[in-house]
């Protein structure tokens, strides 16, 4: 019951996180395409919208409480209970959808021949760096700490404490690195109204910084207390572990969600497309640029960053971590 | 302090870049001791080779503008470092020579020419 409970909570978060990514992301990208920040609002465009919120409200919906049925009644229907294959499912009909919709904007956007009115300009910010874009790097010092706590403590219950240390180092550095980008990454402010939009972009970028650092901080703890107290229960089936998780992960999603859409809200509009870089996004969502020497760019939909796949680095990188992924795996 | 570069136009990168954070420091938006992004951070962000970037910045070095330096990165110097002497003088009398030779090939009064003159004067005055 408790694990059902979790997962149909989470999938239905999860759900409503994918549903409100057009809401969320930049006025200048339409379902991965870019478009002209003044089109934004353009009667289509609204009607995409709304039909993909339909549409994943409803057919995302009917898959989980399918899902959910099947599970809760202990029903095999081939797959379909091992949970192992839904996420796969999910992504699959999540990335056919989006590309029917990126399709679509495609369309649009030639009908409309908003590629035509393209400036081949970009705006600097000489001091952006100087603004607050990221939590300072000393706090990352209370990652250290929750890590040194963990493996004292552990050492003194004599519990095997080898693999969370481990995880929650390498979760550190990437947490650590992810934060690090917010600095360091390409900054993206309009031509028009730079100024604006260039405090409008720094703290867009502070407060993922910020959220991301407590992500981490509530991480480290969940696996401190999953491997110390594992079966301390709050109420009924709820293990302190699994409350403190869940609940940092809703509160600081949407607290990023939020952020985003303040963002769209604020952002300063062009009656033009600033880059018109459709072509170096491989359907949308892989970045491919051979002449881009960033390694790190932000990406397109959702919130983050990726790596440009043109970059050697980049497949240096993804090596690692798959087989980092591969040995988590078979250990 | 914003830069705006044009990909498209005739003006070299690193001649946009040097020529804006000139204009910034006229119009004290650079002033003495702010520091400049470096040359990797600027290249990165704008897009363009790291040589663009340091071709911008060494011009401005030469002309005493800023300094780079390893550990304190690139900074704007005192007014006294780029305070203009003879030499500056006759080389501003050699670039402006062509321009106004073609303004008088065009029979362009002298006093118009002074009026622009002042014209950009006043809004650098007005930009501060």
């Amino acid at each position: 019951m408790n694990d059902f409970l979790f997962t149909m909570i989470f999938m239905f978060f999860m759900l409503l996180v994918i549903t409100a990514t057009p809401f969320i992301s930049k006025k200048s990208i339409a379902f991965g395409v870019r478009i002209p920040t003044s089109q934004s609002d353009h009667p289509s465009l609204k009607r995409f919208r709304s039909q993909w919120l339909k549409i994943y409200l409803i057919v995302g919906s009917i898959l989980i409480l399918c899902y959910g049925y099947l599970d809760f009644n202990n029903i095999e229907i081939g797959i379909l209970t091992n949970s192992n294959f839904v996420l796969p499912i999910i992504i699959i009909v999540n990335f056919y959808i989006y590309q029917v919709f990126r399709k679509k904007v495609i369309k649009l956007k030639a009908k409309n021949n908003w590629q035509a009115l393209k400036r081949n300009t970009v705006s600097i910010d000489l001091s952006f760096r100087k603004k607050n874009l990221m939590i300072n790097n000393w706090f990352f010092l209370i990652y250290t700490l929750i890590i040194i706590t963990t493996f004292i403590i552990a050492k003194k219950a004599q519990v095997d404490y080898r693999e969370t240390i481990i995880t929650q180092v390498v979760a550190s550095i990437i947490f650590y690195f992810t934060n690090y980008l917010n600095q360091r990454g390409r900054q993206e402010i309009s031509i028009i109204d730079s100024k604006r939009s260039s405090e409008i972009n720094s703290k867009y970028r502070f407060i993922i910084s910020l959220s991301m650092y407590l992500m981490g901080i509530a991480l480290l703890i969940f696996m401190f207390v999953d491997l110390l107290y594992p079966n301390v229960y709050v109420f009924s089936n709820y293990t302190i572990s699994n409350l403190i998780y869940f609940a940092s992960f809703f509160i600081l999603i949407t607290l990023v969600m939020y952020a985003g859409r303040i963002r769209k809200l604020t952002e300063v509009e062009t009656d033009f497309i600033e880059k018109n870089d459709d072509f170096y996004w491989k359907l949308g969502m892989f970045y491919f640029n051979p002449k881009d020497r960033n390694l790190f760019v932000e990406k397109r939909i959702g919130v983050g960053w990726t790596i440009n796949l043109a970059n050697k680095i980049a497949w240096i990188i993804g090596v690692i971590f798959i087989g980092y992924m591969f040995l988590i795996f078979k250990y | 302090m914003i830069l705006n570069i044009d990909f498209d136009s005739e003006t070299p990168i690193y001649t946009q870049v040097s020529n804006q954070i000139i204009k910034g420091i006229a119009c004290q938006e650079l002033t003495e001791g702010e520091k400049l992004p470096t040359v990797r951070q600027l290249a990165s962000d704008i897009g363009v080779n790291l040589h663009t970037i340091n071709k911008a910045y060494n011009n401005l070095k030469i002309r005493g503008f800023l300094s780079i330096n390893r550990r304190k990165g690139v900074v704007i110097n005192s007014k006294d470092s780029f305070a203009y002497d003879t030499d500056y003088l006759d080389e501003l009398k050699e670039n402006l020579s062509p321009l106004i030779y073609e303004a008088i090939s065009r029979d362009v009064d002298s006093k118009l020419v002074i009026n622009l003159v002042n014209e950009l004067y006043q809004t650098v005055e007005e930009g501060k």
